[in-house]
Parts: C-alpha cells; structure tokens; sequence
C-alpha cells in the first residue's frame, strides 16, 4: 500500500486502468480442474521410512513371485542322453521341456554334439 | 492448502475462487493478451493443485500462487518474443464509471491507455515489481519470494520503475507531472 507521495500517484494510475472481467468460462474450467486431472496415488512417508517401506514392498513381492518357481530345478544338473529330443523328455515341466530342448539344440550347434551333452 | 494437498476439491475450489481474479488481472497486465492470460490462469491452478504436496508454507499462499503464474506468464512473453508476436490491448475494457461525461471517459481511456503503455514498455521485473506491490497488494517481503530477489532488489526495482514512468508519461504528456 503507498506509503508516500510518490507512491500515491503511482496508486492511482494504477487504479485507472481498465478492469480485467474474469471470463465465466475461465473460472468454471479451472473450477473443473480437480475433475479431470488426478493428483495421483500418495505413498504414505511412515515418517521418513518411505524408501525402506519400497524395498520392503520389493522384498514381499520377489519372496511371493519367488514361491512359484522351482528352485530346485537349477540346482540338479541337467543329464543328457544319445536320444533324439522326441524320444526323452529333459524335464517334467512341458514349458521348461520346450526351452531345455531349445538350448541343448543352441549348444550342440555351437560346440557339437558330444561337447553339450556334458 | 493442506486440505487441497490431500485432494479435497472443495478446498482447491474455494482457494481458486478467492485467487482466480487476482491471477487472471496480473497475467492479464503483464500479458496484454485475454488468452494468453486465460491460458496462464488455468495453467496456474492445475500446477497448483498438481504440486499442492510441494508447498512449503514458509510464504502466504498467495505468494506461491504469483510465482507460479510469473513462471508461465515469463515462458509465454519468451515465447511470443520468439514467435514475433505484439500483445493488444483490449480497446474494450474501461474501468470508468457509466455516469462519466463522453469527454471525461475519452480522456480517462487515454490516460488509462498512455499509462498501461508506459507500464508495458518496462522491463518485465519491474512491471511485476509495481503491479505485485500496488495492483495485487503484496508486501515487499512478499514480492521478493515471487521475483526470486532480496528485499533490497525489490525496493530498487520499484524505484526505477516509477522514475522510467514518470519520464515516460511526462514526455509523452507534457501536461502530465505525475505528481
């Protein structure tokens, strides 16, 4: 607010000019806003622990995800045999078969036969 | 403004209410173009209420809101610049009461006018400077968190603003002493 002369006409120029009307439409659009633009999902902070609850989080995912695959497939050497893939089925798991078989193709094409089949 | 953080639209409404016309008018003059301001008006309230959990209350509401809407009326100046356009002043609105003489209102337009173009031709600090201050009623205090500047800048902006005016108006209205 003027606090001196200089200011006081300064403040009244400023006064003279024009009015600005605030178009009806602008004031419903913006009213509109909250509508049409979500603020998005708010992780809650747990006081400063929000980082570790998102590990946290990771950590329950992989150990559910995790419960699903049978490990102990990767810890049982895969055993070969002369047989011809349609013979011999390398795992149980049909899917699993179909990559098993995948490979055993990719490795006797890269080292030979008898080399993959160790 | 903790209420419109948490998503209450009734709170972002009435914040927007009490604030739209005080924004819109500011664009406005520092724009000299309705959609230009009416774009910068409505991009202000969305990033408000976008960024309402970013609002750090160390200054009024108020405040932030004018530094959002400085920001976005700067990039639309910048890029009208760049575009070459030249912003219009609506010949339309007139502030001067119905019961003025057609005399009294032609010469109240002029001056009105000569003013807002004197106003215009400052730089865009100091025309915010003197419109927050007298225009929009913010504090020194205030201004100085919208322009991003020491108290001491604003006061300094304020003073050249009013001496780049008054010569202006002076020499193009001899008659007019600005005192």
């Amino acid at each position: 607010m003027p606090n001196n002369h200089d200011d006081m006409w300064l403040e009244n120029a400023i006064q003279s000019l024009p009015a600005v009307d605030l178009p009806a439409d602008l004031a419903r659009r913006v009213a509109q806003i909250p509508v049409e633009h979500s603020q998005g999902f708010v992780w809650p902070n747990f006081g400063g622990l929000r980082m570790f609850g998102s590990w946290a989080v990771c950590g329950v995912l992989g150990l559910i995800f995790g419960s699903f695959v049978d490990v102990s497939l990767l810890s049982e050497p895969l055993t070969f045999t002369n047989a011809s893939e349609d013979e011999v089925g390398l795992t149980d798991d049909p899917v699993l078969d179909v990559v098993a078989r995948a490979w055993v193709v990719d490795s006797e094409q890269m080292f030979g036969a008898e080399e993959s089949v160790q | 403004m903790l209420r419109v953080a948490q998503g209450d639209t009734k709170a972002f409404r009435t914040l927007s209410e009490g604030l739209l016309p005080a924004i819109y008018t500011y664009a406005s003059r520092l724009l000299r173009n309705d959609a230009d301001a009416q774009d910068v008006a409505q991009e202000t309230f969305l990033r408000v209420w976008l960024n309402a959990r970013n609002y750090e209350p160390k200054a009024r509401v108020s405040t932030w809101v004018h530094s959002i809407a400085r920001n976005l009326a700067i990039d639309k100046i910048r890029k009208s610049k760049r575009r070459g356009d030249h912003f219009e002043l609506d010949a339309e609105r007139d502030a001067a009461p119905a019961s003025d003489r057609p005399s009294q209102l032609l010469e109240k337009k002029l001056s009105a006018q000569a003013f807002q173009d004197a106003l215009s031709l400052l730089p865009e600090r100091q025309q915010s400077a003197l419109l927050l201050r007298h225009e929009q009623g913010l504090s020194q205090s205030e201004i100085a968190v919208v322009l991003a500047c020491s108290i001491d800048s604003v006061e300094s902006l304020l003073k050249r603003a009013r001496q780049t005016l008054k010569q202006q108006l002076v020499t193009n209205n001899p008659d007019h002493s600005g005192e």
